[in-house]
């Protein structure tokens, strides 16, 4: 058995509101509105004083200022937030080389083996989210467990700033009676498909035989098993930040008609977009991974896959701009037979708060996709990215999307 | 058909039309050229004519008719051939079934080719007025302002170089932007410009073409004119017909800066030789170079975190307060060699306002450039 680890999970409350309130001492205690400030502007970020108006993120600027007419409606600024994300990671850095950064807002730190030097994990997670408070005035919830899955579930249950261990022999009693969807790698599709074969909770899960659950549902089985009983060797890694982003998923059935794997395309660059706005990056090279169906050699890999790119004249994190390129790579490859496996990437990541600064007033087209963007974020925060979907994704549930959903963050460009 | 003509001149023509001529196979008889033959009064006149539906060119050739007619071939092969052949009388016809014969001294070709009447017809227009213009100073003005338009396709409206008419009477306004970058140039052409109201969006294709057939023979006057969303530029014999850009120019007075508050006249060669050596270890991506302004001295340094850095300073007459601004320096690097001059003056606000790229002794050739957050 390998040695013990302790991971820790570190998850900014309320990142961009918080924020705000800060800066503005005025805005300490008051319900703050992050938004569109226009006639039709929309709100992306609501503070605790304000949700206990009823205001929340996508609602119209218009509708909240109804239900909290003395709410503070802020624009917001990517940039700030960027750089306050920088000044955080400066104090995860003092506890430990080994933080993997996941967002603007959240990292993983390995504590392992310096208990010694530092002291319990529980004292070190106290002064980490002191220290955090100290140099940034902000909240920082901890999760600390032996593995990331459940040291990012425990700071998660440990909101609004607080602090949650789950010692090494608590694990499986701490997971059992959680829902399915707090596993990695389980989204809709996955859920509904564990539910009908009877499973409920993680603990129902954990105690399922393995080898049956990998005869049913395969890899996904194996891997599902595995996380519902704590077990995820997964290392924190450093590292160099990613030089890509992608989500793919093979199809339950081979898919040839066109509208559903455009709808399909759609759904992956929102995620990919979304994920790079967490992570404070734009892209500038858009990349589409077809698997086709008609297998040219035995085994696994013997479909032929086919990957296409294409360079943006500016770098984005508008998914959007990204699914109307794919799809223009999906045409130029003339498929001539089914699709296995789709998948979107973004290469050739930028700073979203560094670069070329433009000449002309943002374009109020641009800007509004900005807003948009940012609603839809919050949005997919809240309540899951599979509740709001573009209208041109909307095909992709004809697809029936497998379990096999992949989303990739590469360090060497592919 | 059936024409004898000297093979330089046919070499001319047809090398005139390989850039229209489309690589692409997206339209297969694109790929080829027209071919027309008629008499005319003194004679013969044999036209060439190719077109990507974008920009068209048509030239006349005098040459001696057997007999007129038409037909379509590859345009590529077709220059191949003529381009072996030696100096001397081509004699080229139409044969059975759609082939071209082709004759001169020993040699002998039959190129498969196809009925004139596949060929897409050639927007055929004549604005009600064209004007008269240099090409020498046409040719100038397309050098020192496109290489800042637009090669973004999203952005179609910054994909070519705006003409307009300026307030003072016979002087003609071309600018480009990117959005990242600004450059115009006015010139005067005294009062033949009557008639040339709106401004026109002319694409970057068109403007090369229109650049290369000023670069033939620059001492000629060019006739341009627009109508609608097409332009026609003629010189000599040949013919350049435009598509144009259909869209809105954006404003872009509101961004030109006026002369900042901090200002400095630089060697353009040693600061663009410097420039390029520091700019090699800036990040492929951003090729960022940072500009250290401090009295009397100017430092431009790079750092790319795989690579290194670099550093080289530069004595200017600089006497205003110390101030670092980045630029991507391919962008500040065309600003200051469109101009041509031997000294350029630079002068700008803050790190994060445009600078202005102006020559010291031409008030109508203006560059700006944004800078970028580092």
């Amino acid at each position: 058995m390998p040695p013990s680890r302790v991971i820790l999970h570190a998850d900014m409350d309320a990142f961009y509101a918080s924020i705000e309130q800060r800066d503005d001492p005025a805005l300490r205690g008051r319900p703050v509105i992050v938004g569109g400030t226009g006639p039709r502007g929309v709100v992306s970020a609501a503070s605790y004083e304000a949700r206990e108006f009823g205001v929340y993120s996508a609602m119209s600027s218009a509708e909240a200022r109804q239900r909290c007419p003395q709410g503070v409606f802020l624009r917001g600024s990517m940039r700030r937030y960027a750089a306050e994300s920088r000044r955080i990671f400066e104090v995860f850095q003092r506890f430990t080389p080994l933080v993997q950064g996941l967002s603007l807002d959240e990292a993983f730190l390995d504590l392992s083996g310096s208990e010694r030097l530092q002291g319990a994990p529980v004292q070190v997670g106290e002064r980490l989210r002191a220290e955090v408070r100290a140099e940034t005035g902000l909240a920082v919830s901890v999760g600390i467990a032996p593995v990331k899955l459940v040291a990012k579930i425990a700071s998660d249950l440990a909101k609004p700033d607080g602090l949650l261990e789950v010692a090494e022999g608590r694990v499986r009693d701490f997971l059992a009676p959680l829902p399915l969807r707090r596993l990695w790698g389980v989204g809709a599709v996955g859920e509904k498909r564990l539910h009908e074969a009877g499973f409920a909770t993680l603990g129902d899960l954990a105690g399922a035989d393995r080898s049956e659950l990998e005869t049913r549902f395969g890899d996904f089985g194996a891997h599902v098993s595995r996380l519902a009983r704590g077990e995820d060797d997964s290392p924190v890694e450093p590292g160099r930040a990613p030089v890509s982003y992608s989500e793919e998923n093979t199809f339950e059935r081979d898919i040839s008609e066109r509208e559903v794997l455009e709808s399909v395309i759609s759904q992956h660059a929102e995620a990919v977009a979304r994920r790079l706005r967490r992570s404070g990056l734009q892209a500038r090279t858009v990349f589409l991974k077809l698997k086709l169906a008609r297998r040219v050699a035995a085994g696994p890999r013997g479909y032929p896959l086919l990957t296409r790119r294409s360079t943006l004249a500016e770098p984005s994190d508008d998914g959007a701009t990204f699914a109307r390129v794919a799809r223009r790579l999906l045409r130029d490859a003339k498929l001539e037979q089914p699709v296995r496996l789709l998948g979107v990437g973004v290469s050739n990541l930028l700073r979203a708060d560094r670069g070329q600064l433009g000449l002309f007033p943002v374009e109020e087209g641009e800007a509004r996709s900005g807003r948009l963007n940012r609603a839809m974020d919050e949005i997919a925060e809240r309540f899951g990215a599979d509740k709001l979907v573009r209208g041109d994704a909307a095909h992709a549930g004809r697809a029936g999307l497998s379990m096999q959903h992949k989303r990739g963050e590469s360090e060497t460009p592919d | 058909m059936k024409i004898s003509i000297d093979q330089h001149e046919l070499q001319r023509g047809l090398a005139r039309l390989q850039s229209v001529t489309e690589k692409r196979n997206s339209m297969p008889i694109l790929a080829n050229i027209l071919i027309q033959v008629r008499e005319v009064d003194d004679g013969g006149e044999l036209e060439l004519a190719a077109t990507d539906l974008e920009v068209g060119i048509r030239s006349q050739h005098s040459c001696e008719v057997a007999e007129s007619g038409a037909i379509t071939v590859s345009g590529k092969k077709f220059y191949e051939i003529i381009r072996e052949l030696p100096d001397e009388r081509v004699e080229i016809a139409t044969t059975e079934n759609a082939y071209l014969s082709i004759r001169c001294a020993r040699s002998e070709f039959s190129l498969a080719g196809s009925a004139a009447d596949e060929y897409p017809t050639l927007p055929v227009f004549s604005p009600e007025r064209t004007f008269q213009v240099q090409a020498m100073v046409v040719g100038e003005m397309i050098e020192k302002t496109m290489y800042a338009a637009s090669n973004d396709e999203a952005r179609y409206n910054l994909n070519g170089v705006y003409l307009e008419q300026i307030e003072e009477a016979g002087k003609l306004r071309m600018v480009a932007t990117d959005g990242h970058r600004l450059a115009y140039v006015d010139r005067s052409f005294g009062s033949s410009l009557e008639g040339f109201a709106d401004g026109v969006i002319v694409p970057r294709k068109g403007l090369s073409e229109l650049k290369k057939l000023v670069d033939e023979d620059d001492t000629h006057e060019l006739e341009l004119g627009f109508e609608g969303n097409n332009g026609l530029a003629r010189k000599g014999g040949v013919t350049l017909t435009l598509r144009l850009i259909e869209g809105e120019f954006p404003n872009y007075r509101n961004v030109i800066p006026e002369e900042g508050s901090q200002r400095l006249v630089v060697d353009r060669e040693r600061f663009v030789q410097a420039l390029r050596r520091v700019s090699l270890l800036s990040s492929e991506r951003s090729r960022a170079v940072n500009l250290e302004f401090s009295s009397g001295e100017v430092s431009l340094t790079s750092k790319n975190p795989d690579l290194g850095e670099a550093r080289e300073t530069l004595d200017v007459d600089f006497a205003g307060e110390s101030l670092v601004i980045a630029f991507n320096a391919r962008y500040l690097m065309e600003a200051l060699n469109a101009p041509g001059t031997k000294e350029i003056c630079l002068s700008f606000k803050d790190a994060l306002s445009p600078i202005r790229v102006t020559p010291t002794d031409d008030d109508d050739v203006l560059g700006v450039v944004m800078p970028m957050r580092v």
